[in-house]
């Protein structure tokens, strides 16, 4: 066996694999932009990031906590078990994970020009990201992402609320 | 007299040694990059949680590791370059490991993504079987016999 030529061929798979990889990316509907958002200090981390988004973050509990005192609605991305175990106070459940079944009664409850700021555990999870996709899909435009979410809120010392 | 039957049962029982390895490990990379190709946010994500590679190259990784998997599972399994695609294949292993044992040694545990998302930790555990594959990716990689049912190359 020739070991140079094993060499030239496994460079040669791994060329192969990424043309593939490319091409499979840019044609699936599942495809991921190139570079994601993986810098906590911009906002939340995701591999499909979107500029608007960002521009929006909400970037500390200061400026939370006066959005949450001016009344803007504060919408809870995270399942709805952790919802009841600790929330932002006047928080509003709206779990990713049964947005479906939630969203049309959401619709009726507020006009397509409301600001919400949803929020989840933090910039490391991405519940918050994925409802900000799924409200303006919906068609609210107005949605900001409270970057640091409920553990930065409650280490604030800000109102927590329990329960349903 | 005793060497000669030693070394011929060796010549018969090692070739089918080398293509049972081949299958097997071609099939566990197939199944193991199409998981992460049916979802590359889900495993870019993961690749994220090893906290290794820098933000940009965490979804260019994502999206072109799985491939790399497939593409060398199927040159197994088929028997195209063989050699080649094992050590491709053990390559890979080898840089699990290290990302693996790097993040035990500063004491992170987390969704090792292995067979795609949400299936295991990242352990001792996928440690040993990430070498329990890889000694059979390196024994194709050295077999010098003929291989049997290579579609072409069957020695590289």
């Amino acid at each position: 066996m020739r070991w140079g030529r094993c060499m030239v061929r496994m460079v040669l798979l791994l060329v192969a694999s990424v043309g593939v990889a490319l091409v499979w990316n840019a044609l699936s509907p599942k495809g991921i932009p190139l570079v994601g958002q993986w810098n906590a200090e911009v906002g939340v981390v995701t591999p499909t990031p979107d500029a608007d988004e960002n521009a929006a973050t909400v970037q500390t509990v200061e400026e939370a906590k006066a959005l949450w005192m001016s009344g803007v609605v504060f919408l809870d991305a995270r399942d709805s078990g952790s919802y009841e175990e600790g929330h932002i106070k006047g928080a509003v459940s709206l779990s990713v994970y049964d947005f479906e079944s939630r969203f049309f009664d959401f619709l009726d409850a507020y006009p397509p020009d409301t600001l919400f700021v949803v929020y989840c555990s933090g910039r490391l999870c991405d519940e918050s990201h994925r409802l900000a996709v799924l409200l303006k899909e919906g068609g609210y435009s107005r949605v900001r992402i409270f970057a640091d979410g409920i553990p930065a809120w409650v280490a604030a010392g800000l109102p927590v609320g329990e329960g349903e | 007299m005793k060497a000669d039957v030693e070394n011929g049962l060796m010549a018969r029982v090692l070739p089918v040694l080398e293509l049972l390895s081949r299958w097997v490990l071609g099939l566990l990379f197939i199944y193991a990059g199409v998981q992460k190709i049916i979802d590359p946010y889900g495993f870019a994500k993961t690749i994220y949680g090893y906290g290794i590679l820098p933000g940009d190259l965490v979804n260019i990784t994502g999206i072109v590791l799985p491939w790399v998997e497939v593409m060398a599972g199927g040159g197994l399994l088929l028997g195209v370059w063989p050699a080649s695609s094992s050590g491709v294949i053990s390559g890979l292993l080898l840089v699990f490991m290290v990302a693996i044992v790097y993040n035990i040694a500063r004491g992170y545990t987390f969704d090792c993504g292995c067979f795609g998302a949400g299936d295991d930790n990242t352990g001792w555990g996928t440690v040993w079987r990430d070498t329990a594959m890889l000694i059979p990716a390196v024994g194709i990689l050295l077999f010098k016999g003929r291989r049997r049912v290579c579609l072409c190359a069957g020695g590289e």
